[in-house]
């Protein structure tokens, strides 16, 4: 390793979605010099496909009115199953509207308030106040009890990310795109940077900083069948989980999305529903209120999901050469409203369904789309076990989300803890001073050239990369779902822990040289199984439904034995998680009846 | 229905392996039902070859990742069914950017160069209120800002324009659309006059001369016809009102 | 300098078809024809007119070429693309350019024939359409026709607020009229007895 290659920054941030950018941004105003690494540029991160909105509680809407930090509190821990930390719960709600005016002071083109009266499909009628004209408008998201999630027409999280790049470009940080993070630089004690791929020419490069930030989103990929995008491979998770000491938190806390399209698995967002949109079975009977009397199709997106897939189970699916699928039906609002509120959705239909929504249903199934769990942090977001490393947005456990996330949270997630993480980032990074061991980086280099070398030179093993990712993915889905019992999951406890040790005998097919995608599979390989043990051990071991987390053998909720949170550790060398549990930090609102999803689905 | 052969035929090139000239290599594949370019491109690179680069990232047309030259057109792979191609699809990168690898062009340098030669942000003095209400805006002019902002940076108008491929220099259509996305925004407090500097050139908005390929073909169907009008009208009053 | 050439093209597109016009009036008979001339002639149009379009057609050519593909490797990125794209507007810049270098060395031709026999009168036209220019005028017609239509499509597009497929089929028809007045003309000079 040549040291001129080294790149030293204050600040290194792993991830250019909003999360990464925010943070980013915060340590750069104040006084920092700021890398940024992504697998791709800024703009193509996959924040950009995020459609419905942000939840913020600016009461701006009629059926907003009165609403407010409070409410917006107890709709998330409730949304959480009581999963969530109620201190960081506080914190972001309290931060979230800020942060949308801020976004508007950047440039973000919100829709906004129009006066005057208007029937909603459901026949009530709304006025929206003279005095309120021109404020940012919201709308109705599952599982909350005011209409609070902001919104650009539904490209919301295309318009947020362009103009938080607006100001990475403003502000001149430094952006390495096409660079994957493959380790984090550390001792066991303190993070020094990371070693990190070039996908231009599959060259090393250490980066070196006095604070790191793992900002890389979720793993939807591990899946397969996700309404993610291909870069969602969980990897900056991965790579915590490699240090040994890093814990991945609640990882068997996996959001389904009731409306991903069959057979292309590309999301439709929860705003078809919010805004008025019904789940029709094969006999094109609206179900959802024989399930759920009150909240119908907006209940929170576990409940519907699996009253979905019951339905299916009930044989009222309607049958395709995909398998079963049921329909979301958004006819009734209009051609007006579709083309200008829901109109990606609308291109999305025209696009990979050949149909249009304003005269054809539109074919939906659960699926794979949020990842709770992540890089475990404190309130500040520091990560447990290592100084000097922190994590914000979807690759976090900060833990807004317990084990159900709400739509419309996660936008504003990763902008409030952007804001927040980054000033605990800049404020631990006026503290420390520039040095680094450096046998301890030659020595990090050092054992990923090593495995670089090792798939190139092909001398080894016969295992074909492609052929154990797909096994992986198939497991996931099969066994690891929307409904899970103890046997399916130790099945594919089993079976993974098979493919993680097949994983040390890929050989590659091709040469492995330049960018080089067979390579760039294999090296992230490993760190995906492990995620995906993380998962199936941790889902196992939770005997109780929370959740998202549903056990078909246990279908309650267990407040006595489980109000806790998972900690997966990977001891090196390990092949299976070692998992602890700590408390969920309770300090306003103690368990109770979440109001929906409260008829457990049991024995069918 | 019988099933189609698709032949494919695909420009190779690995930077790394520079003594392999630049070449176009045949493969075959059957065709399934509803088939995007996303799903043939990944079934090649599983099943074929396994050295085979290139880009996609949302694979559902909003993040930009895929655009490719499709028979000589550049679009969005992963909206593309091969049921609307012929039997015989040839694929190349987009032209105008580096290459990286196949059919992998390194679009992200470019945008970024583009956004911060046009300067591409909110120019403002006005200091954000953390406590205070947002400013107001009427709704269809947020619609008219959402309009212009839509474009994902694809590079498809670059490609087709052949003032673009020509003038290495050229801010080309998405150039210019970004600049009608700051005009008609009020938050953006820049003049006419200061916009005129960035773009009232050759480079700018009147090298483009009118050949609507960027009109046609951006996928996002963004209206680069009347954007483009609008940026070429306004900059040449602020020309108009300069020379007074 | 967008400007400059946004106004040369007009003007020369507005002289162009009132010229034509102008030419036209042969149909009507003799008479007419010189009317117009001596009309012009007096009110001393003719005089300022005709130097002013000679440097309109200079200044429009060096400012609308300067964007034409001159570099030889401009010109082959130029061809593959378009060969490669397929699409009618690219084509039709290439038109444009080709026929504007056409007009340019055909007008050229023909101004200087015309200035030589000095003033205008029906009978020197229709002498000289006889002796061979006739194919020369219909060659000019049919290129300046089609170069300022496409060039008033282009000017539509770069700067109108209107959707381009709404006013296609109008230039089209537009063109077709004119096109078919010249030739109607050049007919009745070619077959009109001196
Ligand atoms: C289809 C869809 C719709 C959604 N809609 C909504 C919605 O309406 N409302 C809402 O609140 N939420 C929504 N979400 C969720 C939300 O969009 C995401 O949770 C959020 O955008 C995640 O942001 P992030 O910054 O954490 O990560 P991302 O935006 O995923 O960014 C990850 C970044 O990390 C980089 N990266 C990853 N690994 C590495 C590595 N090893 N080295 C270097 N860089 C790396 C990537 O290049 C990328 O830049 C949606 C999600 C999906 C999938
Ligand atoms: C400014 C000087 C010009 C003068 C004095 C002039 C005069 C004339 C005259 C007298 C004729 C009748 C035929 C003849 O006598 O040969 C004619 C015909 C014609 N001129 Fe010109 N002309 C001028 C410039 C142009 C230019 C610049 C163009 C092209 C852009 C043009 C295009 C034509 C055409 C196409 C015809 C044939 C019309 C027909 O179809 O009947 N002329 N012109
Ligand atoms: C000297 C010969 C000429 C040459 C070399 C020439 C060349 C060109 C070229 C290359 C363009 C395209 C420029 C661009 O789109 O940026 C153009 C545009 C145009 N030309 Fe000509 N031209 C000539 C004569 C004429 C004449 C005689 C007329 C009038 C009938 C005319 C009318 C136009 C018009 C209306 C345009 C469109 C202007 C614009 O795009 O702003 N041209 N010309
Ligand atoms: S304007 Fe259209 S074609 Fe051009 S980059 Fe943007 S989306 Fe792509
Ligand atoms: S194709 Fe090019 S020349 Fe102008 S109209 Fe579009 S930018
Ligand atoms: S992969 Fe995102 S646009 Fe095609």
């Amino acid at each position: 390793m040549k040291w001129t290659e080294a790149h030293l920054t204050d600040v290194l941030v792993i991830g250019a979605g909003l999360a990464g950018e925010r943070v980013a941004i915060e340590a750069a105003s104040h006084g920092h010099q700021v890398t940024i690494l992504s697998l791709v540029p800024p703009r193509r991160s996959h924040s950009t496909a995020a459609q419905g909105g942000m939840q913020a509680s600016l009461g701006n809407v009629a059926m907003g009115y009165g609403d407010n930090p409070d409410v917006h509190f107890a709709d998330t821990v409730k949304g959480s199953d009581w999963g969530c930390d109620q201190e960081v719960a506080r914190l972001f709600v309290e931060m979230a509207p800020i942060a949308v005016r801020q976004l508007s002071h950047w440039g973000v083109p919100w829709s906004r308030v129009v006066p005057g009266k208007r029937m909603l499909p459901d026949g009530t009628e709304v006025e929206e106040l003279p005095e309120k004209a021109g404020l940012i408008a919201q709308r109705q998201f599952g599982g909350t009890a005011r209409w609070r999630t902001c919104f650009a027409a539904d490209g919301t999280g295309h318009v947020l990310q362009y103009a938080m790049d607006s100001v990475v470009v403003k502000l001149g940080v430094t952006v390495h795109d096409r660079t994957e993070a493959l380790s984090l630089i550390h001792d066991g004690e303190t993070c020094y940077g990371a070693v990190a791929l070039s996908l231009r020419d599959g060259s090393l490069r250490p980066y070196l900083a006095k604070a790191t930030v793992i900002a890389t989103g979720g793993y939807g990929r591990i899946y397969g069948v996700s309404t993610n995008a291909v870069i969602n491979e969980g990897t900056g998770m991965a790579i915590a989980l490699d240090t040994g000491v890093v814990p991945l938190g609640n990882m068997e806390a996996v959001q389904f999305h009731p409306t991903g399209i069959v057979p292309a698995h590309i999301l439709v967002t929860e705003g078809c529903r919010g805004d008025g949109g019904y789940l029709l079975d094969k006999d094109l009977h609206r179900f959802m209120p024989e399930y759920e009397p009150v909240k119908k199709e907006i209940a929170s997106r576990d409940v519907v999901s699996r009253w979905m897939v019951h339905h299916i189970r009930r044989g009222f699916g309607v049958d395709s050469p995909y398998g079963p699928h049921l329909w979301l039906d958004i006819r009734h609002l209009g051609r007006e409203h579709i083309w200008t509120n829901l109109r990606e959705v609308a291109t999305i239909c025209k696009n990979f369904l050949g149909i249009d929504p304003v005269d054809s249903l539109i074919p939906v199934t659960p699926t794979q789309h949020y990842s709770m769990g992540g890089v475990r942090t404190n309130k500040d977001g520091a990560a447990y076990g290592l100084q000097g490393l922190f994590a914000a947005g979807e690759a976090a456990c900060w833990d807004l989300h317990g084990f159900n996330r709400l739509g419309g949270n996660s936008l504003a997630e990763t902008v409030v803890a952007g804001m927040v993480v980054g000033g605990k980032v800049a404020d631990f990074a006026r503290q420390q001073s520039m040095s680094f061991p450096f046998g301890l980086v030659t020595e990090a280099v050092r054992a990923q050239q090593e495995r670089l070398d090792h798939l190139r030179r092909r001398a080894h093993g016969s295992e074909d990369v492609y052929q154990l990712r797909r096994r992986m993915e198939e497991t996931l889905s099969d066994n690891v779902g929307i409904f899970r019992t103890g046997e399916r999951l130790q099945e594919a406890v089993a079976i993974l822990q098979d493919l993680h040790q097949r994983a040390g005998q890929i050989r590659l097919r091709s040469s492995g040289l330049g960018p080089n995608p067979e390579l760039f599979a294999a090296l992230r390989l490993p760190g995906m199984l492990k995620l995906a043990l993380c998962i199936s051990q941790g889902a196992l071991q939770r005997t109780e439904s929370r959740g998202s987390h549903y056990r078909e053998d246990f279908p309650r909720r267990d407040d006595d034995n489980w109000l806790k949170r998972t900690l997966a550790y990977w001891p090196q060398g390990a092949d299976l998680p070692k998992l602890e549990y700590e408390p969920v930090n309770i300090t306003e609102l103690p368990p109770g009846d979440r109001g929906y999803g409260g008829m457990p689905i049991a024995g069918d | 229905m019988a099933q189609r052969l698709l032949t494919f035929e695909i420009f190779r090139y690995n930077p790394a392996s520079p003594e392999i000239l630049p070449r176009l290599q045949e493969f075959h594949l059957e065709e399934t039902q509803g088939m995007t370019l996303f799903i043939a491109l990944n079934r090649l690179r599983e099943e074929q070859d396994p050295s085979l680069m290139f880009d996609f990232v949302c694979r559902a047309a909003v993040c930009g990742s895929c655009a490719i030259l499709i028979n000589g057109r550049p679009g969005l792979a992963c909206k593309t069914l091969t049921h609307d191609l012929p039997d015989k699809i040839v694929l190349m990168p987009l032209p105008v950017f580096k290459l990286v690898g196949d059919l992998s062009v390194d679009t992200g340098v470019w945008f970024r160069h583009l956004n911060e030669r046009t300067e591409a942000w909110i120019h403002t003095d006005k200091i954000f209120d953390r406590q205070g209400p947002e400013d107001r805006m009427d709704n269809p002019l947020a619609h008219q800002i959402y309009e212009a902002e839509r474009c994902i940076e694809c590079g498809t108008c670059i490609a087709a324009c052949a003032t673009a491929n020509m003038r290495a220099d050229f801010l080309g259509a998405a150039g210019l659309n970004r600049i009608a996305r700051f005009l008609i925004d009020p938050r953006d407090e820049r003049s006419p006059r200061q916009v005129f500097e960035v773009v009232g050139t050759d480079e700018g908005v009147f090298g483009c001369v009118g050949l609507m390929a960027c009109d046609d073909l951006c996928p996002m169907e963004i209206p680069l016809q009347a954007q483009l009008a609008h940026v070429r009208r306004k900059m040449a009053l602020a020309a108009l009102r300069k020379k007074k | 300098m967008e400007l400059v050439q946004l106004a040369s093209g007009l003007f020369l597109l507005g002289f162009l078809q009132f010229h034509l016009f102008a030419v036209s009036t042969i149909i009507l008979g003799p008479a007419a024809f010189n009317a117009d001339s001596a009309w012009l002639d007096e009110y001393y149009l003719s005089y300022l007119g005709i130097p002013l379009v000679i440097l309109a057609i200079f200044v429009h050519g060096l400012v609308a070429l300067r964007k034409a593909p001159w570099k030889f490797q401009e010109m082959q990125t130029y061809l593959q693309h378009s060969r490669r794209l397929a699409h009618l507007d690219t084509w039709a810049w290439l038109v444009q350019i080709l026929t504007g270098m056409a007009v340019l060395v055909l007008a050229a031709i023909h101004i200087w024939s015309t200035l030589l026999t000095w003033p205008i009168e029906a009978a020197k036209s229709i002498t000289r359409v006889q002796s061979g220019y006739f194919s020369l005028l219909l060659a000019l017609l049919l290129v300046a026709e089609i170069h300022a239509m496409v060039g008033l499509y282009r000017i539509l597009v770069k700067w109108s607020w209107i959707h381009r497929r709404k006013f296609t089929s109008y230039l089209v028809y537009a063109t077709i009229f004119f096109v078919v007045l010249g030739v109607i003309a050049l007919l009745v000079f070619f077959f009109r007895k001196v």
